[in-house]
């Protein structure tokens, strides 16, 4: 008996391996050929006839078997064909052992019946579930062992098995796996189809070829992508479609994958499509195995990055031109330099050497003629010096060098330099120098003594007799460097001005001192750069001071700055005029902002950003200041949320809100009710503008500026800055709108063509308002009007001027003359 | 006697240097070079003492010319000074670590007369 149930044993278990291998080997696909399925219903049909060897015989014509098992697989698995196969191996298995007769034929049929039924079912994609076949396979096998136990024996038609009912489990239990593995077959025939809509229906092309380029498969975004049709491109070497360019590097590529140095790499590069063009394509590449685990294959998504690419050739073509305009700048600024200074050498040269030579000799008319020339040929050549000096700061190109040095040393070196002014001159020079300080400071040596040149050259320059006294002392960690000349002084409403570009104390000096009155903006820049500050007082007929405040370390942390920028806020606190209260989270802008309002005479308050909102609010009420200069970006808080709460707030609502911050966000500022919005960088001049415009006359505007073309905007504010008009200027449509509702100016000056919101809609929208419909309203615009529009304006704007020219004077004019509105402010 | 060579492409500034070095109390030849080539064809025979330099020369800047120049045994104790219109704070450091001494145009006559004779010496 054992050597029976281990005979049959063995039997399933090489019988069950041998299907399982088949299926490895031929994996299901939906398009399979006519002999893979012919192969599969052969399989079944073996399994059929195995099968039938645990058959029963209930009565004399109800026959149970598991054969239907088999036959059903091979329908739902392998079609018509399988099942006609199938069908076949069962019919010849019983009629070679039952012979043919009447049951062999309606056996048969049923079998085939019930085949094609199952291949029928498959077809209509019917799905079965796990579970169902597991209760299938249980039920069957169960009622054969039933059947054994209860059947008299000789109802079993095969002897060799009639009291082997161990083997029948078997049996079943063959059934059961060949189903398992057919069910896990079928579940990753699934996922395969899964995968194979995905790879047909992206826009990538999904292809895999073999490590020689030939390919393996194509998806059918091969169309989209190159044209070309997905099974033509099977056969076909991957390699052909590369541009010879970069064929080389991918070949690279491929080997150091195949050498598993990288497992995937992404490329750019050319692929020839089906009309013979090349298109620019992105593929990540991947090393597989392939179906029998031994050769590589290589796995390929492939997208088109055509406009990608031009676009990234545009910007690269564009960075690439204004790098290029950038050096021709330099270039052009140092050659420049060089073409100016080649013939000034020969100027100065042989001026002074007929001076030198021929004094004697000349009238003296005529060694004063060579005289001015010299002088002016001098005068050229600071005017080059200073030009460049200015461009490269333009150009953010003024690098510091930093080393330490003797002050006293490049004192010296500059009064040496300067002694030719103070030589004509009835001047003393007093040199008042701290000796118990250390002199030796670390800063930018070359840009000090240019500080220093053009200080105390200014001070020669500007005086015609007395002392020019430098001094030199120290506070704190800064070096404090006073400059005193006993000259003409400057007048104080000029102050301000002196240290702003090309401009000059009173144009009389001007042509009788000379210069390109960039002297003192580079001075003030170049002490900025170095991290001190310089500063003026003066009176008329007494004399000038100017004092540059200088770090005594250039390097040292920001620790003494912050000191000083305390004592700073401190001593401006205590004069307290207009306060100027600002929240401002970065260091060297809080700095800055206190040095330019304690200039114009403001008292400049910061207010510290790491405090909580009702801290900061209830320290301005305390203050109660002028404005408020508040920053978007604070420590950990949104400048916006401040905006808010202080224009919530009854007691800060009317302090005026001035944002500066670095972001772009005009009009959400104004829509949060700020009075103003300046984008950092600052200059003083606009902080200073900004801080007088809204705090006159209790916010009263009187006029609204709207035009898109900023230039023009700037000339007509220049006008306007000429008169004591209060206005606001907004550069499109939507701003506009905003601001009149905020502050419903007495006139408006409109621009038509803008881009969104047109002055048309702008206009309507005035026209329509409740509130100001009487508005005064110039329409100034450089756009040809149809007659029809004409008309239209002719009945809303109170006056309209054609911008042809540019004639701001008339525009100004207009608004002077205007009386209607006048009034009405 | 001292041999002194110009090399400077401006025909008014080499005019100009000639007539200042005159000024110099001293016996010299001057020997002009127009070019970076002149200067290093004219230099093969002759030992020069001083070398004025100009900086911007049509066929090779003044830098090159005097690295090519020492490669020559007669110049191991001459003295260059660089005469140039390149007359930035940077332009001064890069050509001093090169050259002997640094004068920028426009050149100041005394200033100049002053230094060669002191070289001279």
């Amino acid at each position: 008996m054992l050597k029976i149930i281990f005979t049959n044993i063995t039997i399933l278990l090489s019988f069950l391996f041998i299907i399982g291998q088949v299926l490895n080997h031929y994996p299901l696909e939906q398009d399979s050929s006519v002999r893979h399925k012919t192969f599969i219903g052969a399989i079944f049909g073996i399994m059929g006839i195995v099968l039938m060897m645990f058959t029963f015989k209930i009565t004399e014509f109800i026959v149970f078997d598991l054969r239907n098992i088999a036959i059903i697989c091979s329908g739902v698995f392998g079609g018509f064909i399988s099942v006609a196969v199938s069908a076949l191996f069962i019919a010849v298995y019983r009629i070679l052992y039952f012979g043919i007769n009447e049951a062999s034929i309606i056996f048969s049929i049923s079998i085939l019946i019930i085949g094609l039924l199952s291949a029928r079912i498959s077809h209509m994609k019917l799905k079965v579930s796990t579970k169902f076949l597991y209760m299938f396979i249980a039920s069957t096998t169960i009622t054969s062992i039933v059947f054994i136990y209860v059947l008299d024996d000789k109802n079993i038609l095969l002897p060799t098995l009639k009291h082997y009912w161990q083997v029948h489990i078997l049996g079943g239990l063959l059934a059961y796996y060949t189903c398992e593995y057919i069910i896990f077959s079928t579940s990753t025939f699934r996922e395969m189809s899964y995968f194979q809509i995905m790879a047909d229906n992206l826009v990538d092309m999904i292809t895999i070829h073999k490590f020689n380029g030939v390919y393996k498969y194509a998806s059918p975004s091969s169309v989209k992508l190159l044209g070309n049709n997905p099974k033509d491109m099977v056969g076909k070497n991957f390699f052909s479609f590369i541009h010879p360019d970069e064929l080389q590097g991918i070949l690279n590529l491929q080997n150091r994958l195949d050498k598993r140095e990288i497992l995937e790499y992404t490329e750019n590069f050319r692929m020839k499509n089906s009309k013979n063009e090349y298109i620019w394509v992105e593929s990540t590449f991947k090393c597989i195995k392939d179906s029998e685990g031994k050769n590589l294959e290589v796995i390929c998504a492939t997208r088109n990055i055509t406009e990608r690419k031009k676009i990234e050739e545009k910007l690269r073509r564009q960075t690439a031109e204004a790098i290029e305009a950038n050096r021709m700048k330099s270039q052009f600024l140092a050659n420049m330099s060089h073409e100016l200074r080649t013939p000034l050498n020969s100027i100065i040269g042989f001026t002074t050497r007929v001076l030198k030579k021929s004094v004697d000799i000349l009238p003296s008319i005529q060694r004063e003629n060579l005289d001015i020339v010299k002088s002016e040929a001098q005068h050229l050549l600071t005017l080059i010096n200073d030009l460049l000096d200015y461009s490269k700061m333009e150009a953010g190109k003024m690098t510091v060098s930093v080393e330490e040095f003797n002050l006293e040393s490049l004192v010296d070196e500059v009064l040496e330099m300067t002694s030719s002014i103070s030589e004509d001159k009835n001047l003393m020079f007093k040199k008042d120098m701290d000796k118990n300080i250390d002199l030796n400071i670390v800063s930018d040596r070359i840009k000090l003594k240019q500080v220093l040149l053009n200080l105390l050259s200014n001070a020669f320059k500007y005086s015609e007799s007395g002392t020019v006294t430098l001094k030199v002392s120290k506070q704190n960690n800064y070096i404090k460097i006073d400059v005193l000349d006993e000259g003409i002084g400057i007048d104080e409403s000029e102050l301000d001005d002196i240290f702003k570009e090309f401009h000059q104390v009173d144009g009389s000096y001007t042509r009788k001192v000379g210069g390109t009155g960039l002297g003192l903006a580079i001075t003030k820049r170049f002490v900025e750069i170095l991290k001190g500050r310089i500063e003026v007082k003066s009176e008329i007929g007494v004399g000038s001071t100017f004092t540059v405040y200088l770090p005594t370390d250039y390097n040292s942390t920001d620790e003494s700055l912050i000191k000083e920028e305390l004592k700073l806020s401190l001593e401006a606190s205590q004069q307290a005029e207009k306060v100027v209260a600002f929240i401002e989270n970065d260091f060297s802008t809080r700095r800055l902002y206190c040095e330019y309002l304690r200039q114009e005479g403001f008292s400049p308050i910061s207010i510290d950003d790491k405090e909580d909102f009702e801290a900061i609010i209830e320290k301005i009420v305390a203050l109660d200041p002028h404005a408020i200069i508040l920053d978007i970006i604070l420590q950990n808080k949104d400048g916006w949320e401040l905006l808010n709460q202080l224009k919530r707030n009854p007691l800060t609502k009317h302090i005026p809100v001035i944002i500066s911050s670095v972001l772009n966000e005009q009009k959400l500022a104004y829509k949060m009710r700020a009075d103003d919005y300046l984008i950092k960088p600052v200059l003083q001049e606009e902080l200073i503008n900004a801080i007088s415009k809204i705090t006159k006359n209790d916010n009263k505007v009187e006029v609204l500026i709207v035009d898109d073309d900023k230039n023009y905007l700037k000339l007509l504010c220049q006008y306007l800055n000429e008169t004591n008009l209060i206005y606001l200027t907004a550069e499109d449509g939507l701003t506009a709108m905003d601001m009149i509702e905020n502050h419903s100016p007495g006139l408006v000056i409109l621009d038509l063509m803008m881009p969104e919101i047109t002055g048309f809609e702008v206009l309507d929208w005035i026209r329509k308002s409740e509130k100001h419909k009487d508005m005064s309203v110039i329409v100034v615009s450089a756009k040809d009007l149809t007659e029809q529009e004409k008309e239209n304006l002719i009945e809303s704007a109170n006056m309209i001027i054609h911008k042809s020219g540019m004639q701001v004077e008339e525009v100004i004019k207009q608004v002077l003359e205007d009386k209607r509105w006048s009034k009405r402010v | 006697m001292f041999n002194i060579l110009i090399v400077e492409d401006n025909i008014n500034n080499m005019r100009l240097f000639k007539q200042i070095l005159m000024d110099v109390e001293k016996d010299m030849i001057i020997t002009e070079a127009f070019l970076g080539m002149e200067a290093i064809e004219k230099s093969k025979d002759i030992i020069f003492d001083l070398v004025l330099m100009d900086i911007a020369l049509p066929d090779m800047d003044g830098v090159q010319t005097r690295r090519e120049l020492i490669k020559n045994s007669n110049f191991d104790k001459t003295v260059f000074i660089a005469v140039t219109a390149h007359a930035s704070g940077e332009d001064k450091k890069e050509l001093e670590k090169e050259f002997d001494y640094y004068l920028s145009k426009p050149v100041d006559e005394e200033q100049m007369i002053f230094l060669i004779d002191d070289i001279l010496k």
